[in-house]
């Protein structure tokens, strides 16, 4: 009688010939498909370009293409957190102030992080404000209470911290 | 018109006119790099993180807002506003999330700032005026702060493994 454990090792085999039938026993022969089948995309890319040339995307011929796409859009469904820093910041942008502070900050530790890292809201005073300005009580309570106060800001701490070399750079008085 | 071939990250072929697709700061980019004309038959412009789907929409997208003025080099110094979202952009970014953030990713690497702005913007519109609570629940976020009302609610488990 036959052991279970044989069977698995074999519907293993299985598996991996699935891609590849003809190389199962010699692993020269393996290799050398490996080899062939690595170094042959341009030539088939390039076969695939041609038929594609109907201006119709969706009469795109191959139909691994499509599948490989689908594929890969199912296992990687990105959610809010996948995004990059700058472009959460960026959404960040169109916030409240009061909001990325006082909610954001209280949703998970990745935002917390991101929107209390003082170079984002000192981005974010500069960009509101176009104009240089030296640390004032930090740059959270600036952005804050920027839409009141941009004014006030200016002049008593004009002597303060200064702003570091380069941010100023296509800022205009 | 003068057209280009763009290809997706799964090899999809999309053909698109020129003047279309240069809202793309990036592909506009390496067309002028490229000394692309009209003439010709070049290869396709290959765009390894965008597939299919993703890219269809963003064809989409440009061919609607082709005759669009381009947007201002300089940032308005006034506060951003997400009620501003053409209804046509409203209406074609209503898509699941999964499709709203690599529409995001998609433009912010295509460098489209239209259509950058509106997925930014739809986004903080889904943010805003929201409880962490209810932030969680509307990205299926985990709140992964282990304040006292954490700590109580470990303790009840262990306090329950205890008794078993």
């Amino acid at each position: 009688m036959e052991l279970p454990l044989g069977r698995c090792d074999d519907s293993r085999t299985w598996d991996n010939d699935e891609s590849d039938p003809e190389s199962e026993t010699d692993p020269d022969a393996q290799a050398k498909a490996y080899v062939a089948r690595v170094l042959s995309p341009p030539k088939s890319g390039l076969a695939f370009s041609r038929p594609s040339q109907l201006s119709t995307p969706a009469a795109s011929p191959s139909a691994s293409e499509p599948r490989a796409a689908s594929k890969v859009s199912a296992v990687s469904e990105p959610g809010l957190l996948s995004l990059p820093p700058e472009l959460l910041l960026e959404i960040c942008s169109y916030l409240d102030a009061r909001l990325v502070l006082h909610v954001l900050s209280r949703v998970c530790h990745a935002l917390r992080d991101l929107v209390s890292d003082h170079v984002t809201w000192r981005l974010r005073a500069l960009r509101r404000v176009r104009a240089p300005y030296p640390v004032v009580e930090g740059w959270v309570t600036l952005s804050v209470g920027l839409p009141r106060s941009q004014r006030q800001l200016v002049g008593p701490a004009a002597a303060g911290d200064g702003v570091q070399p380069g941010s100023g750079q296509d800022l205009r008085h | 018109m003068p057209s280009i071939k763009l290809q997706s990250s799964g090899g999809e072929i999309f053909e698109v006119d020129v003047e279309i697709v240069k809202q793309s700061v990036t592909i506009k980019t390496i067309l002028e790099d490229l000394g692309m004309n009209d003439e010709g038959d070049h290869d396709p412009v290959p765009l390894p993180n965008v597939n299919a789907a993703i890219l269809k929409k963003v064809i989409q997208w440009c061919t609607h807002h082709e005759d669009d003025p381009p947007p201002p080099k300089v940032y308005e110094n006034k506060e951003k506003r997400t009620d501003d979202i053409p209804v046509w952009d409203q209406e074609f970014l209503k898509v699941d999330q999964g499709t709203l953030f690599e529409l995001n990713l998609a433009a912010n690497y295509l460098d489209i700032k239209g259509l950058l702005d509106v997925t930014c913007k739809t986004v903080a519109n889904m943010v805003n005026r929201k409880t962490p609570e209810e932030i969680h629940k509307t990205f299926n976020l985990k709140n992964d702060f282990t304040g006292p009302g954490r700590e109580a609610q470990v303790q009840q488990e262990n306090q329950r493994c205890e008794e078993k």
